[in-house]
């Protein structure tokens, strides 16, 4: 019984134990991409505050690199979520008109910066001609140090919780198989007085009755 | 399933579900107090916004009575952010000078406005049934993860069995089923290595000697001409079936489900996040809109598979099953693979190509192997594990596959897919047996079928008015449409592989009681008109709101209820329909399948050439529409030649024969 206990477990443990890997990863998952997508809907909050009052005043005729009073609404903006590490609002070949950093104004191009997101929102004119992208940056290390803190809370809950599914799953498998084994080894004895002797019997029988019955063995 | 299997099966299911259930309840607990605080950031964020926005107002000298415009500035955020139920503008006893929304108990942020000479707040009251539906969407979350992961173990349990020795075990329980029920008829043999296999073994060996003994009695009775005897032992015989052995399902059949799912599974795993890969490599062509140019590497896969279907099964019968399968496999693999680098539409298209002839390959030869190995009683069950692998790669695949593309972005998953179509090579090269010989299986099918097929007014109802329509519908809405909205509007892979699944959810339910209804031949063209109907007029329901997720699950879900309803049913009235045609049975469903797979194709370039017109709701009610109008047409067509049948008797029925 160890052997074929030994021999059958391992599969078990291994569908339970993945199986559980499996479900607890999308948990996470499901759960992350919900975070994620709130702060997402919250930086595209701000960039579509910025990104209305641009496209009004290029509908009366200012093109967004002579919105001059940008910097100020920028700045606002910027300050008004602490995830926020700056807002720009740059021309459509990438470079930064106006940006609630001083410094990052008339930059030529977005710069690829660690531990920044960048949300990106489209600014067009009346002919739907792309003519500014606001671009909110905010911070990536915040939002990123909570998935991974609830990252480690859900894995210190599957951990246990997968042990015992596998250890349970493994003694459920088990059980069933030493009992399937138990019966099955009843079935290779000759005296177990299960069906195939009673059929045995019941053949002797039929034909002993039939001879008793009728010694001549003629036609009855 | 074996009851062995099914105990198993069921308290793995159990133990699973409750660890879930365990895992999912903490996850939910934690994510609230993770996701709820976000909410109240967002509120807090806006309330300074407009703090931020007044108070330049007054800055610049306007006074606080007198911000014109201010209350549609707040509607438009009431407006465009359901989690708020009002945004307010007070002063400090209280009273609102500028509202938008309606007050609720759940106070979200009271920012005070700077530079204000006297106290003036932005007040944010969020909506509470939002921060609800966010802990019902997410516990809806978990428990499709819990089905999900439920079915992945089941299917693992289920692959497992029927080899090595688990098949040994599962022989073991089907004699002690047997004997239990006085039934000792004799078993294929199972293999003998493990302790299961020497219990088989032994049983076997008291199994034939029974048999033998049984045999040897008979014999001696009848040369001794003992009539009595003869009877008698002729009777217990009969009781117990000795000297007969069982019609099993060959252990060999279910070798094919390990590569068969695997591979599946990789192909479904890319619907998610398979037309966004397009869109992503696609560039403009003259004279096409983007979205048919989004559309046409999946029409060139689609109408590979079915142009190849008909012509591979006399390939893969020469070629043989096991070789086929993995030529399949590989070709999957490379195609899966080639797609990850592709850096433009063509290549993308090559390599979907390659890849859908590797699929052709896989389908068709598990197919044949199924036949190959399987006689005309074993065939049904045969077919379940065929079907069965393909059904369930279709709920395990998408939700996976989306979370695979999300995490590790899509040329990632492709890779995996990959993996996953090699890992197939490696199941069928292990699992199948070689050398099995194929049977002839494939019909050749001749002009003069379809033209008999075609002269059926019923048949041409049937497979053009529903058939055609069923599949082109589940392509257009379940894999382009529907990823490509979800994608527009704002969800991710993960969200549209989830959602991807209420589909084969539904069919995986509903086609069973569906197809017991269809038992009654009086009921079928009811079904598979009402089955048009629904799937089609559940297009509908996307007026209500496109930008709904629940709404395109509610679509999904009546797309799923339709099929159910008309499947079973197309495929019996297609046989009863040209009963009396001059057209053998494997001819005509050769054609039908044809037609099907003719919609398949259609599909995308429909979906694509109407969503470059009309936008997605328009896109979808009308393919919703035109598949309603085909349900209608055939209704009708049925009706009026059942009328002509009924009046005319025979004729009409043997003119379409002629």
């Amino acid at each position: 019984m160890l052997k074929l206990a030994l021999r059958t477990l391992p599969l078990f443990a291994i569908i339970v134990g993945f199986a559980m890997a499996l479900g607890a990863y999308m948990n996470f998952s499901g759960v992350r991409t919900a975070y994620l997508d709130l702060i997402g809907s919250r930086m595209t909050l701000v960039a579509d505050e910025v990104g209305t009052v641009v496209e009004a005043a290029v509908s009366v005729g200012i093109p967004p690199a002579e919105q001059v009073t940008l910097p100020a609404l920028l700045g606002r903006q910027a300050e008004a979520d602490p995830l926020i590490l700056s807002i720009d609002v740059a021309a459509p070949d990438g470079r930064i008109l106006f940006s609630s950093t001083e410094d990052r104004a008339m930059q030529s191009g977005a710069v690829e910066e660690p531990d920044v997101l960048v949300l990106t929102r489209t600014v067009r004119n009346d002919f739907d001609v792309t003519v500014a992208q606001v671009q909110v940056h905010y911070d990536r290390a915040l939002p990123g140090g909570q998935v991974n803190r609830f990252g480690r809370a859900v894995l210190a809950d599957a951990l246990p919780a997968g042990l015992a599914a596998v250890l349970a799953g493994s003694l459920a498998a088990f059980l069933v198989l030493s009992h399937l084994h138990r019966r099955a080894t009843r079935a290779t004895d000759e005296g177990s007085g299960d069906a195939i002797e009673a059929a045995r019997r019941e053949i002797e029988a039929a034909a002993a009755d039939a001879e008793a019955s009728n010694p001549a063995g003629g036609v009855s | 399933m074996k009851a062995i299997q099914v105990r198993l099966s069921f308290a793995l299911v159990v133990i699973l579900l409750a660890a879930l259930a365990f895992v999912s309840f903490r996850t939910s607990e934690r994510a609230e107090t993770l996701i709820l605080p976000e909410v109240t950031a967002k509120a807090e964020t806006v309330g300074r916004s407009v703090a931020g926005l007044i108070g330049r107002a007054l800055e610049v000298g306007i006074p606080a009575d007198r911000l014109y415009g201010l209350d549609a500035h707040l509607r438009t955020l009431v407006d465009g952010n359901p989690d708020f139920a009002l945004i307010a503008i007070s002063d400090g006893e209280g009273r609102m000078l500028y509202s938008a929304g309606t007050a609720t108990a759940t106070d979200g942020a009271r920012v005070p406005v700077p530079g204000a000479s006297a106290d003036l707040y932005v007040e944010v009251d969020l909506d509470p049934a939002y921060a609800r539906s966010i802990v019902y969407k997410l516990w809806i979350d978990l428990a499709i993860v819990m089905v999900v992961t439920a079915l992945v173990a089941l299917e693992l349990v289920y692959i497992s069995f029927g080899v090595g020795l688990y098949g040994a075990i599962e022989g073991v329980e089907q004699r002690l089923h047997a004997m239990q029920n006085g039934d000792l008829r004799r078993h294929a043999p199972v293999e003998g290595g493990s302790a299961f296999g020497t219990i088989a073994r032994r049983i076997d060996e008291r199994l034939g000697a029974l048999a033998e003994r049984f045999r040897s009695l008979l014999e001696a009775a009848k040369a001794q001409g003992e009539r009595a005897r003869q009877r008698a032992l002729e009777l217990v015989g009969q009781r117990h079936r000795l000297g007969e052995s069982v019609v099993d399902a060959p252990v060999s059949v279910i070798a094919i489900r390990a590569p068969l799912f695997v591979f599946m599974f990789a192909e479904e795993m890319t619907r998610p996040f398979l037309p966004i890969y397009i869109q992503k490599l696609a560039t403009p062509i003259p004279g096409l809109s983007p979205s048919v140019v989004i559309s046409l590497p999946m029409v060139v896969f689609l109408a590979i598979v079915a142009i190849a279907q008909p012509i591979l099964g006399t390939v893969t019968e020469r070629a043989g099953r096991r070789r086929s399968l993995m030529t399949g496999a590989a070709l999957g693999a490379a195609g899966y693979v080639a797609t990850a680098f592709a850096y433009d539409l063509v290549g993308l298209t090559v390599a979907r190509a390659v890849t859908a002839i590797g699929f052709a390959l896989v389908f068709v030869a598990a197919q044949g192997f199924v036949i190959d190995a399987t006689n005309t009683a074993q065939r049904a069950r045969g077919m379940a594990v065929f079907i069965g692998a393909i059904l369930v790669a279709g709920l395990c695949g998408p939700p996976i596959g989306g979370i695979l593309a999300e995490r590790l972005g899509m040329e990632t998953a492709f890779t995996v897919a990959g993996g996953f179509a090699a890992a197939s090579l490696l199941l069928a090269a292990i699992g199948l047996p070689r050398g099995v010989r194929g049977r002839k299986t494939a019909p050749v099918i001749g002009w003069r079928d379809f033209a008999a097929t075609f002269g059926s007014a019923r048949l041409v109802a049937l497979l053009f008015f529903c058939a055609l329509p069923a599949k082109l519908v589940l392509v257009a809405f379940g894999f382009f449409l529907t990823p490509l909205h979800m994608e527009a509007i704002g969800q991710d892979q993960a969200a549209i592989g989830r959602l991807l699944m209420i589909y084969p959810l539904a069919m995986v339910v509903l086609v069973p009681a569906f197809a017991s209804v269809a038992e009654r031949p009086e009921l079928r063209a009811a079904l598979v008109a009402c089955g048009g109907l629904v799937a089609g007029l559940g297009g509908l329901v996307v007026l209500a709101d496109p930008g709904d997720v629940y709404v395109l699950g509610v679509m999904l879900f009546l797309l799923g209820l339709g099929q159910s309803m008309s499947i079973a049913s197309q495929s019996a009235l297609v046989g009863e329909f040209g009963q009396r045609l001059a057209v053998n049975e494997s001819s005509l469903y050769g054609i039908f399948r044809l037609v099907e797979r003719a919609g398949n194709a259609l599909g995308p370039i429909v979906a694509g050439a109407l969503l470059g017109l009309y936008g997605f709701s328009t896109t979808v009610v009308m393919i919703g529409v035109g598949v309603a109008a085909g349900a209608l047409l055939f209704a009708l067509t049925v009706a009026v030649t059942r009328k002509a049948g009924d009046s005319v008797g025979g004729a009409t029925i043997e003119g379409e024969a002629g």
